[in-house]
C-alpha cells in the first residue's frame, strides 16, 4: 500500500468514526453563559469605540487649533470637548468615592457571578469615567437607553454578588458593592436625565 | 473576526452562533462530563478571544484559531481536573486483548436490565465515548479536531505543535485503539 492509499485509508476511517461521534446527542451551553459572553462583546466593542473617539478628539481639537481650519469646525470640536469633558468630570468626581476592588478566594473565582461582579469592579473608575463620553461619543447622536441598561445590568450583577458576600459573613465585601451600585444609580439617574444630543 | 475586530457587534453574533454547539466537543476534550465546567471553559474561550481581538490577524482559518484558545483553556482546566472524582469515564479502558466477537457479545449483555431496551446505535456510541475518553491525550485531541471540527491536517499539526507527519501517526494509533474496543458493525 503507497503513501496515498494510507491517507485515503485514514480519510475513509476518520469519516466512518466522525459518523457515529455526530450521533452522540448534542448538549447546549447554558443561556446564562451565552448572555454573559455576548455581554463581554458588547462591551469590548462600547470601550473600543470610546477610545477611538477620545484619541479623535483630542487628536482634531489640536488639529483644528494649528491647521487653522474653519471657524465652524472649530466651534463643533470645543463645543464636543466640552461636553465630554464636563461629564466625564462629573463623573471622575464620582469615582472618586473609595470603592476597592473586590479579591475572591479560589472557590469563589468559580462562581461566574462573583467573577463578573470582580470584574466590573476592576474596571470601575475607568468605566464610570468613560460612560459619559460615550454618550456624546456616537456622532452626537445619544444612545442614552443602551448606557442605561448596560449599567442597570452591571447593577443588577453586583446586588446579586453582594447577597451571595453577605450569606457568605463578607459584610466588608459586601459594603464596598453596594457603594458601587449607589455611584451607578446616580449614573443611572443623571444618564436619564440627560437630554438627547 | 475581523469585522468583530472593526466593533461590528452583529458579525460578533454571527461568528458566536456557529460555535454554540460545541459543549459535547469541549466535554470530550477535557475528559470531563460535567455541564458546567464544559460552560466554563467555553465562557473562559470567548473572553480571551473578545479581549485579545485586536491582536486577531487571519493567519489562518478561524476555528483553527478558536482551537489554539481553546488548547490554551483546556490545558490549565485539564491539568487541574485530572484528579477530580467527576472524571466519569475513568478506569473504563477495555483489555487489549478483547476479541471482536466479546464487544458483540457486551452489546446484548443479558445482566444489564436496561440493556434490552437500548438501541444497538446508543450502545454503539456508548462504546465510542469510552474508547475516546480512554485514548491517551495527544492521540484524543487530534482525533476529536479532526472529527468535530473538520480542519486540515496542517491546522491540526500547528495547533498542536507537532509536524503532519506525527499528526497523521496519532490519528492512526487512535483509530487504532478505537477499532479495538467499537466493533465495525458500529460503523456500518
Amino acid at each position: 500500500m503507497n503513501e496515498q492509499e494510507k491517507d485515503d485509508d485514514l480519510e475513509l476511517e476518520l469519516d466512518r468514526v466522525s459518523s457515529l461521534y455526530q450521533k452522540i446527542p448534542d448538549e447546549e451551553f447554558s443561556p446564562e453563559v451565552r448572555e454573559r459572553i455576548r455581554a463581554t462583546a458588547r462591551r469590548a466593542v462600547r470601550r473600543g469605540l470610546l477610545e477611538r473617539l477620545l484619541s479623535g478628539i483630542l487628536g482634531s481639537a489640536t488639529g483644528a487649533v494649528t491647521a487653522s481650519s474653519s471657524r465652524l469646525q472649530m466651534v463643533a470640536t470645543a463645543s464636543l470637548f466640552i461636553a465630554v469633558a464636563g461629564l466625564a468630570g462629573i463623573f471622575y468626581v464620582q469615582s472618586q468615592s473609595g470603592v476597592q476592588p473586590l479579591l475572591l478566594t479560589e472557590e469563589e473565582e468559580r462562581i461566574p457571578l462573583l467573577k463578573d461582579a470582580e470584574g466590573i469592579l476592576k474596571d470601575f473608575n475607568r468605566i464610570s469615567e468613560m460612560q459619559p463620553a460615550k454618550v456624546v461619543a456616537e456622532s452626537g447622536q445619544a444612545e442614552l437607553s443602551e448606557v442605561v441598561k448596560e449599567l442597570k445590568d452591571k447593577k443588577s450583577t453586583l446586588s446579586s454578588a453582594a447577597k451571595i458576600l453577605e450569606e457568605k459573613s463578607r459584610s466588608k465585601d459586601s459594603k464596598n458593592l453596594l457603594k458601587a451600585i449607589d455611584i451607578l444609580d446616580d449614573q443611572i439617574n443623571q444618564l436619564e436625565k440627560t437630554p438627547n444630543q | 473576526m475581523l469585522r468583530y475586530k472593526d466593533g461590528d457587534i452583529a458579525a460578533f453574533e454571527v461568528l458566536f452562533t456557529r460555535y454554540l454547539g460545541l459543549k459535547k466537543y469541549i466535554s470530550f476534550k477535557l475528559n470531563i462530563f460535567d455541564p458546567e465546567v464544559a460552560d466554563e471553559v467555553f465562557q473562559e474561550t470567548w473572553e480571551r478571544i473578545i479581549n485579545a481581538r485586536q491582536r486577531y490577524e487571519a493567519n489562518a482559518s478561524f476555528r483553527a484559531y478558536f482551537e489554539t484558545i481553546l488548547r490554551n483553556v483546556t490545558a490549565s482546566r485539564y491539568r487541574k481536573a485530572v484528579n477530580k472524582e467527576n472524571l466519569h469515564l475513568s478506569g473504563s479502558q477495555s483489555s487489549t486483548d478483547d476479541s471482536e466477537d466479546e464487544l458483540l457479545d457486551g452489546l446484548v449483555d443479558e445482566k444489564d436490565p436496561g440493556t434490552e431496551n437500548r438501541s444497538f446505535i446508543t450502545q454503539c456510541v456508548d462504546l465510542l465515548k469510552k474508547a475516546i475518553a480512554t485514548l491517551p491525550d495527544e492521540q484524543r485531541e487530534s482525533l476529536l479536531l479532526k472529527i468535530e471540527s473538520g480542519i486540515s491536517l496542517e491546522e491540526i499539526a500547528a495547533i498542536t505543535g507537532v509536524n503532519r507527519e506525527t499528526t497523521k501517526s496519532r490519528l492512526r494509533y487512535g483509530l487504532n485503539k478505537l477499532r479495538d474496543q467499537v466493533p465495525r458493525e458500529c460503523y456500518e
